[in-house]
């Protein structure tokens, strides 16, 4: 069966445009198995919505990368009980409110970094990803963490880094940065935790770990630095995705882009839109607990399983002509986040800042070309495009 | 007369709809996702208490005959 398919999942031109690859999966191999790799991808809607809501026999406990990293105490890395007890004590920081007290922050970020992205263009230089894309969640999440922001450009580098290595790391030089990365990213957060516990009183997160001591309900300091690493990444990589990949979405649908610079209002319904069509996180794995039948193929009890999202946000059983990008969909049910009790925390924060970037571009950037073709992030968890080299004149209405 | 009581935080409620897909027909949906509770008869119990385990933002906790079924934060 999965020689007559082929799939592989690293190939560079999968990765351009997985679409049609995902589409012979669901269509002939809904849970296929990467023998190289030793890992299963399920591509179906149904199929990958069952498993997000089912961690009993879809358990995040082996960790949701690639490698099986068991006994690893992260939130985003283990069922409940464990779960629970660490998306307890920072939910409230990421409910939809919470996440709208740090609006007016990113709007004057969004300011700022526009000054800088007008003058790139000015020079015929300008990189929406370098520029806006990357830099907007990078400080924010610093902001949020209480670290400070000039090491900007460092946090970047290592998380993309260890991003590289969760991803599949499988050039050994490569590699190699990647958990180097990782132990430098380790290190710095070590000692941001010595430091707030001499005075744990601030309003960020890293002092809202400490409070939360080392007892029953609190973290461990090398928890707490763990925690510090999945927040800094995961507020910052996939959200530079997001906003890469709508760029790129306006880019392909000069209707949609024309549409959103006539009514600016529109721009929460598109980011939508490109979460379904253009998933910044294409799939996580889990570990399967039971063996599970899938339209008569049994994957193994034991079993590394990606749930791809990317292809279920494109199923054809679900989504009325699904590689067609329309801004007017409405559609509320994509798998972008996940789903069940792993749905992205930082969700709300995601779309906020999307929507602040992508308002920003429509309503000031007119003729807006790309200078030269992105250049992707070969990674078979997260999609989006490392550059994005544009150029554009200035509205005259902003 | 059903002894099942839903209460749902909506502070801490993102609107990711995860309640309607496991219980349809108990919750609905403000225009921004906030969830309330419509029917608490429209799905099984079992339903419901799956619901309520797994919201992501913990904002559903549920009651049955006076016994706490599952506290949300």
């Amino acid at each position: 069966m999965g020689d007559t398919i082929g799939y592989d999942p690293f190939d560079l031109d999968v990765r351009r445009d997985p679409y049609p690859y995902y589409r012979r999966l669901r269509d002939e191999a809904p849970a296929y198995y990467v023998g190289e790799h030793d890992f299963w991808v399920l591509s179906r809607r149904e199929d990958v919505f069952r498993a997000v809501h089912d961690y009993e026999t879809y358990s995040s406990a082996e960790g949701i990368a690639i490698e099986r990293t068991p006994g690893v105490k992260i939130m985003i890395g283990s069922d409940p009980p464990y779960h629970t007890r660490v998306r307890r004590l920072v939910q409230r920081e990421f409910t939809p409110r919470a996440v709208a007290g740090w609006e007016p922050r990113i709007d004057k970020l969004c300011d700022e970094l526009f000054e800088e992205l007008l003058e790139r263009n000015a020079g015929g230089d300008a990189d929406l990803t370098r520029d806006l894309a990357t830099p907007l969640p990078v400080m924010v999440i610093a902001e949020i963490l209480g670290v400070p922001v000039s090491e900007r450009e460092q946090f970047k580098q290592w998380s993309e880094e260890v991003v590289y290595l969760i991803g599949g790391a499988i050039d050994p030089a490569l590699q190699s940065a990647s958990v180097s990365a990782a132990l430098s990213l380790g290190a710095y957060f070590s000692a941001i935790v010595d430091e707030r516990k001499k005075d744990p009183s601030g309003d960020d997160l890293v002092s809202l770990f400490v409070r939360a001591g080392e007892g029953e309900d609190g973290l461990t300091h090398e928890e707490i630095v763990t925690h510090c690493i999945l927040f800094l990444i995961g507020g910052n990589e996939t959200t530079t995705n997001l906003i890469g990949n709508t760029v790129r979405a306006l880019v392909a649908n000069r209707d949609a882009e024309q549409r959103l610079q006539a009514d600016p209002t529109l721009v929460g319904g598109a980011i939508e839109e490109v979460l379904r069509w253009d998933a910044p996180v294409q799939g996580l794995f889990r570990t399967t607990r039971a063996p599970v039948d899938i339209d008569g193929t049994v994957v193994p009890e034991g079993s590394r399983v990606q749930l791809l999202y990317g292809s279920a946000n494109r199923d054809e059983r679900h989504y009325p002509e699904p590689d067609r990008f329309d801004i007017a969909r409405g559609s509320t049910d994509h798998l972008a986040f996940g789903g069940g009790v792993h749905l992205c925390i930082g969700a709300p924060l995601a779309r906020l800042e999307a929507r602040h970037a992508v308002s920003r571009i429509v309503t000031r950037l007119r003729n807006l070309e790309l200078r030269d073709e992105p250049q992707l992030n070969f990674n078979i968890l997260v999609r989006g495009p490392r550059t994005l080299p544009v150029s554009f004149d200035v509205s005259a209405a902003a | 007369m059903s002894g099942i009581e839903i209460r749902i935080d909506p502070d801490l409620c993102q609107g990711s709809r995860q309640c309607s897909f496991v219980a349809p027909g108990v919750f609905s949906h403000e225009d921004d996702g906030t969830a309330f509770v419509v029917d608490v008869d429209a799905a099984p119990l079992e339903e419901i208490r799956k619901a309520a385990e797994l919201c992501p933002n913990l904002a559903i906790t549920l009651v049955v005959d006076g016994e706490v079924l599952h506290q949300g934060l």
